[in-house]
């Protein structure tokens, strides 16, 4: 049987299959690769948000809540003030027990303030060691400043605390709350108007209140 | 002779096995194939994943937050509260309803009549979608 050598017409063919096949993987790979970047940043994104809001909600959970008689009471905070720093808008400042948890490393109790940063745009959590429950020479000096939510361009912070049982008034949201209130409040909102339009943020959350009996 | 060899020639033809370039392209076009439409959909249901628990953890602040006003400024009649009923239908957001399952776990003792202990349980509704979120408990008293 006589075998022939291929044709110049079957070369390039089959030279022009083989580089559509090639072209095609390749690019297949760096969509693939591309699509696997974006969705790492995405989810990357979306975890840090969601870890935001699991820290603030257990910020708040164990923010220190003075009882009737406390001595210690002038060491704790709970207060928001406007203007804190030059175009900042409200800010809360609050003592929080943090327990066997990371924040160890600023002591006992550490002071937190929550504020938007218009600079960076952004609502910031900034913490640091309390100087009335700390000793020096016990602890380090630690300040920790971290970003939760990014491309916010505006935000206010709420908050709530239930009438007294037949009081005619109204339990309305408020948005300052002075160093001269008694404890904090029970409910704090969070509303960050935010970049791309549609990605604006609410959030509640419960401060901690020891288990009192709502009467009837 | 020549008619039993090409008989022989033309069966061996017929079973002739893949070669190995043959196969490896075979499996490349598959793989791309496979690539081409898997990993899009994959990803894209990552992402919506992860999207949809971290709507449902702000819209379970939320809840939380619309039951305590509601339980603190008595806004839930008592005999709601005691018989275990449910609120149904609370509006949280756009597209997100909840409900507030109400059980009564302690008795009022003798000496303190109308002292109740209740636990809420919210559930989160979203589309078709129930999720249970959080719980509350708090006393309830009737003076």
């Amino acid at each position: 049987m006589k075998r022939h050598a291929f044709t110049l017409i079957e070369l390039l063919v089959s030279f022009m299959l083989f580089a559509i096949v090639v072209g095609a993987a390749l690019s297949i790979l760096f969509m693939y690769v591309s699509t696997e970047k974006k969705v790492a940043v995405i989810a990357e994104e979306i975890q840090k948000e969601e870890r935001a809001i699991l820290r603030l909600r257990d910020i708040f959970a164990h923010v220190y809540t003075p009882s009737k008689g406390d001595k210690s009471k002038n060491q704790y905070y709970f207060y928001a003030e406007e203007a804190i720093e030059k175009g900042a808008r409200t800010a809360l400042v609050l003592t929080f027990e943090c327990g066997p948890r990371r924040e160890i490393t600023l002591a006992q109790d550490p002071l937190a303030k929550l504020y938007f940063d218009p600079s960076a745009h952004a609502l910031v959590l900034y913490l640091w060691p309390n100087p009335a429950r700390t000793s020096p020479k016990k602890f380090r000096t630690v300040e920790e400043r971290e970003v939760l939510f990014d491309n916010v361009t505006d935000c206010a912070i709420e908050f709530w605390t239930p009438p007294k049982k037949d009081s005619a008034d109204e339990a309305k949201w408020v948005t300052s709350w002075p160093r001269t209130n008694d404890g904090p409040p029970h409910l704090v909102r969070i509303t960050c108007k935010r970049e791309p339009p549609g990605a604006d943020l609410v959030l509640a959350f419960p401060v901690r209140h020891p288990l009192t009996t709502i009467e009837y | 002779m020549k008619n039993i060899r090409s008989k022989s020639s033309k069966s061996i033809s017929k079973r002739r096995p893949f070669l190995l370039v043959e196969a490896i392209i075979a499996l490349t076009i598959i793989g791309i194939v496979f690539f081409f439409f898997a990993t899009p959909r994959a990803s894209a249901s990552f992402v919506a994943e992860k999207r949809a628990r971290l709507e449902t953890t702000k819209m379970a602040t939320l809840a939380l937050a619309d039951l305590i006003q509601k339980v603190e400024a008595r806004k839930i009649p008592w005999d709601t509260l005691v018989s275990g009923n449910s609120l149904n239908n609370v509006p949280i957001a756009q597209d997100w309803t909840a409900s507030y399952q109400f059980t009564v776990h302690k008795s009022a003792p003798d000496n303190t009549p109308n002292l109740l202990l209740v636990e809420a349980t919210v559930v989160l509704h979203h589309g078709e979608k129930s999720m249970e979120t959080n719980s509350l408990t708090f006393c309830i008293h009737k003076i």
